[in-house]
């Protein structure tokens, strides 16, 4: 087994040169950066914590957070359950099976287009069509891409929306469960709904692990959504950390603070990480077929 | 092992021939003594990339030795585009600039090539107060592309329907809001005014009153009692009904006026915006609605207050290797007759007189852009601050006056932001 | 498959059963009809809302601007085509053909080396021991959590540096050599999923770890891979600030930066013709999405554990 130890280094040899050809400079950079006052223009100037100091102060920034926060622990459990539930039903031998796992799909295909944008507002807007379908059940349109409290909720929506991904992922998962298992189970006896909390789930733990870990971070730094649909508004009620960042660093040339601003984002996406990974071993199965 | 051998022989055969493809690929240059190639980027839409493309084609019939290497695109990105090029030191030989970038690209004056010192281009076409705009110590670091302003555009039908006359006072306004609500409904108003067209409104309001214009010496020229008048004039506009409020403004979603339904179907009797956009307002106006091109409402001061400023500039790579080129292909692009014509407003009422003439003795100067644009300069008040468009205070304009307009904040503590936080980041970028 | 096993038994025991056991037999294929019903009823109200926006997307791109922006149905009040025309030929000196095989120029040699150095690098990762793997695993994870905003200029001197401006390279080299974590990572839960007794059986037989790979493992890993190649070939094909920054030359644009092309905010934007365009970009992302379809549908059923 010494070979066995020697032959894997081999195998992330690509890996391990990327890391240090491509991404190691520019973390570093960036991470030395953070403590600069760096306007891109002129050479960067050494500050020392001072960025960390001006973010504690800035009331924006807090806010953001807050804001990122809230739409993380939103979004997150919806879009998995969501991805989660559809792929289980998708896994069943339906007739038509592949026009429906198109259609899922579909919405995370436009991804962050144009299209998008023009989409939520027609959807969203005070005129728009939600307003419309309540409107027949009696209700009063409702503001939610002006009112402070709901904004948020839309750029939820979109990314819950397109939950094709994740649910991909999941039936992917799904499908590496072998049939005999299911088998044996339906043989004694066991009711659809054992069979997933005791054979299906246990067994997908390691993706609905990495699906979970994926989604998190992916939500921490959502951009596009409140980028393109609602511009961080109104009342910055919309303004999610990422977006917080690239103002300070593309326009307004806050560069140091900019990638102080990321590296704080850094460090709180690494905590929820490390939580969930000590987590790991209480929840997930890994060399899964032995029952 | 010896098929792992086999693979790790591959995967780096891979890495060298990828690694070796890179090869020298230098900027685009001459390949004969003669022959030059520039790189020239703008951004736009449709109707600019390809008059731009027809103007190019002509300049490098007319001067056969140069190429230019068009790099444009949509705005989006640009500003990134452009700021990695000059960081990179990879920015094109020409560059069209948004004006606020000559301060932040070139704060000491010698961040973009001086083109006071290419005797190509001719400097005489510009008046001197325009081209004090891009002129930064001394040095000019850009070509001014067209001066545009605000302009009070109205919805003439709507007026119309309404049975009230284009306003010429903010009294004016008041009273047709009375009738618009009487008339046609309280989802009319006499005037749209989104984030930065309130906060314009105030400083318009200041202006007109105290002869001052918004910043001086770097400072914010108003008193903390002036701007909670102009705030609570602007709140009693919205009381009124003379303009919507920003929370139901903000129903719509962040969006372009002249994409809201609002706009689309006449519920706005009028707009305060630049002349060199009007035209998209225009056409967006459904049925066969029409927009007139107002005077600028008196009856709050004396002075004049129109808001006005260099739109756009036309800048030269200060590393460029070929200067003299780029300097002929610049002028030739903002004062040749025929580039002139081709070009016509697609980059607004060009500031270049020679063009401007060009443009007057074809006819060329007409519509909604040109009407706002001679009304702008008429009105001219004393001129904006050079940091007036900065990104970050942009940003700052929106937010304060969309929170007072949410009633988040009252008069006072809006006035008390305002000049503490424009004091606070106009000095450090005057720094 | 369940539904032959259902059908087998019912064969099996109607000839054989008591009464009573015939109704409980009845009862279960009715239970099961009504399950299956629910479940078309569940999949087609929630295919709906996934479908809908994407019906009116279409149907906006034969509207007319000011019908996008107030009209609420999806159907256009005339089925106006410029909207395509315009759209692909564009304002600009090439059209959406040039554009569309710039897109594949980047995506197709993207996909491909990713696919394989994910595979490659999962590999090492799952199966070996490797001195400070915890470490380099850390390293792996910490690359996905920084925003990329900060990284784009010094990667953009980096990229410089090398001389690869202008040029696909820097969008396509990295990721022969495995830079986007999210799929290692992914690859590296895939494969611990994975029960080892058949690559042990393969190794007491004489195999190398390389074989083991190709002939065990990647069969049982084909629909991981099959997702990697799909979600890069989509994320690839809407990328759009890389190649901004990266490519200088209008004629080396892909598709993305072209559907932005025409939009400023001084210019009358033609939103049928954006719009046009980015149906129009969907359909190759639609097309794999289907070819990978027979991939999810085979499933692994052939572990050899019925064997």
């Amino acid at each position: 087994m010494k070979l066995k130890k020697h032959v894997g280094i081999l195998y992330i040899l690509p890996w391990l040169i990327g890391i240090i050809a491509f991404t190691a400079f520019p973390f570093i950079a960036s991470f030395v950066l953070s403590f600069t006052d760096y306007n891109l223009i002129s050479s960067p100037s050494f500050v020392g914590l001072s960025n960390y100091r001006t973010m504690m102060d800035t009331p924006l920034f807090w806010k953001s957070l807050r804001t990122t926060f809230i739409y993380v622990f939103v979004t997150v459990p919806l879009k998995l359950s969501f991805a989660l539930f559809i792929a289980y039903i998708l896994n069943f031998k339906l007739k038509g099976v592949n026009f429906f796992r198109t259609a899922y799909y579909l919405p995370s295909i436009l991804g962050g287009s144009v299209a998008i944008a023009v989409l939520w507002r027609f959807l969203f807007a005070d005129t728009g069509l939600i307003n419309m379908i309540i409107g027949n059940f009696g209700v009063d349109p409702i503001s939610w891409l002006g009112n402070p409290r709901y904004a948020i909720f839309t750029i939820s929506l979109l990314r819950v929306w397109q939950f094709g991904s994740p649910m991909v992922i999941f039936l992917a998962a799904l499908k590496n469960i072998p049939e005999s298992l299911y088998e044996a189970a339906r043989i004694d006896g066991a009711s659809k709904t054992h069979i997933f909390f005791k054979i299906t789930l246990p067994l997908i733990t390691p993706i609905v692990f990495f699906n979970f870990i994926m989604q998190l971070v992916q939500a921490f730094q959502e951009f596009n959504g409140p980028y393109i649909i609602t511009g961080g508004g109104p009342l910055n009620s919309t303004y999610l950390f990422p977006l917080y960042i690239y103002d300070n660093s593309f326009k307004y040339f806050r560069m140091g603070y900019g990638s102080a601003l990321s590296w704080f984002l850094f460090a709180i996406i690494m905590v929820f990480t490390l939580i969930t990974f000590k987590s790991e071993k209480y929840w997930v199965h890994y060399d899964g077929g032995d029952e | 092992m010896k098929k792992m051998a086999k693979v790790v022989a591959v995967l780096l055969t891979l890495v060298m021939l990828l690694t070796a493809c890179a090869g020298n690929k230098p900027a685009t240059n001459a390949d004969g003594e003669e022959q030059v190639t520039l790189r020239f980027s703008w951004w736009g839409g449709d109707a600019r990339h390809e008059a731009t493309l027809e103007a190019i084609a002509l300049f490098e019939e007319k001067y056969p030795n140069i190429k230019i290497e068009a790099e444009y695109g949509g705005w989006q990105g640009h500003q990134e585009k452009v700021t990695t090029q000059m960081v990179g030191n990879t920015a094109p030989d020409v560059l069209q600039v948004n004006w606020n970038w000559l301060y932040i690209f070139s704060k000491d004056g010698n961040g973009f090539y001086d083109l006071s010192t290419l005797a190509d281009i001719n400097l005489d076409n510009y008046e001197s107060a325009i081209l004090d705009q891009t002129t930064i110590n001394g040095k000019v670091n850009g070509l001014p592309v067209g001066i545009g302003g605000k302009v009070f555009y109205w919805n003439g039908s709507t007026y119309e329907k309404a049975g009230v006359e284009i306003p010429q006072t903010f009294d004016d306004l008041f009273a047709a809001a009375e009738v618009f609500q009487a008339t046609l409904g309280n989802d009319y108003y006499p005037i749209d005014l989104d984030q930065y067209g309130a906060f314009l409104m105030l400083l318009y309001y200041l202006e007109q009153q105290t002869g001052k214009p918004f910043i001086v010496d770097n400072k914010v020229a108003y008193t903390e009692a002036q701007l909670v008048e102009a705030l609570e004039y602007y709140n009693s506009m919205v009381e009124a009904g003379v303009t919507p409020s920003m929370e139901s403004r903000g129903a719509a979603g962040n969006v372009p006026v002249d994409q809201t339904p609002s706009w689309i179907q006449g519920r706005y009797g009028g707009t305060y915006e630049w002349d060199s956009a009007i035209d998209k307002f225009q056409a967006a106006l459904e049925g066969d609605q029409k927009i007139v091109t107002g005077d600028f409402l008196t009856g709050i001061g004396s002075h004049p207050s129109a808001l006005a400023k260099v739109s756009m500039a036309y800048s030269i790579n200060k590393n460029t290797k070929h200067p003299e080129a780029a300097a002929k292909f610049l002028n030739f692009l903002v004062s040749d007759k025929e580039a002139s014509e081709i070009l016509g407003t697609t980059r607004g009422i060009p500031a270049n007189l020679a063009a401007k003439d060009t443009l007057q003795d074809l006819g060329l100067l007409s519509g909604l852009g040109y009407e706002g644009n001679v009304k702008v300069i008429d009105n001219l008040g004393v001129g904006i601050s050079p940091y007036f468009e900065d990104a970050e205070l942009q940003a700052f304009y929106r937010q304060v006056i969309e929170e007072y307009g949410y009633g988040q904040i009252n008069a006072q503590q809006a006035a008390e932001k305002i000049i503490t936080t424009v004091n606070r980041l106009v000095a450090e970028l005057a720094k | 498959m369940k539904t032959e096993i259902k059908q087998k038994k019912s064969n099996v025991d109607l000839s054989n059963l008591p009464e009573n056991d015939l109704i409980l037999r009845k009862r279960r294929i009715r239970r099961n009809k009504i399950n299956a019903a629910l479940r078309y009823t569940i999949l087609a109200i929630v295919g709906l809302f996934m479908l809908y926006p994407l019906v009116w997307l279409i149907g906006a791109s034969f509207k007319t601007n000011a019908e996008i922006f107030t009209s609420i149905g999806f159907l256009p009040s005339s089925f106006d085509f410029s909207g395509y025309v315009r759209g692909w030929n564009t304002s600009t000196q090439y059209t959406f053909t040039t554009y569309f095989a710039n897109t594949f120029k980047i995506v197709i040699p993207k996909v491909i080396l990713t696919v394989i150095s994910t595979t490659l690098t999962a590999y090492g990762f799952a199966r070996f021991k490797i001195p400070g793997k915890k470490y380099l695993f850390s390293i792996l994870i910490a690359t996905l959590l920084l925003p990329n905003v900060v990284l784009r200029i010094p990667q953009y001197l980096m990229f410089r540096e090398f001389g690869w401006l202008n040029s696909y390279k820097p969008l396509v080299v990295p990721a022969a050599f495995a830079v986007d974590a999210f799929f290692v990572f992914m690859m590296i839960q895939f494969m611990r999923g994975l029960p080892k007794d058949l690559e042990e059986a393969a190794v007491i037989d004489g195999c190398n770890s390389f074989q083991v790979l190709v002939y065990i493992l990647i069969p049982m890993l084909k629909p991981a891979m099959i997702s990697v190649a799909l979600f890069q070939f989509m994320w690839t094909m809407n990328d759009f600030l890389g190649p901004l920054i990266y490519l200088s030359s209008v004629e080396k644009y892909p598709v993305s930066i072209a559907l932005k092309m025409s939009m400023d905010a001084s210019a009358l934007v033609n939103w049928n013709q954006i719009i046009a365009m980015s149906v129009i970009a969907l359909i190759p992302s639609l097309v794999v999405f289907f070819l990978a379809q027979k991939h999810f549908v085979d499933g692994i059923t052939t572990t050899g554990m019925k064997g």
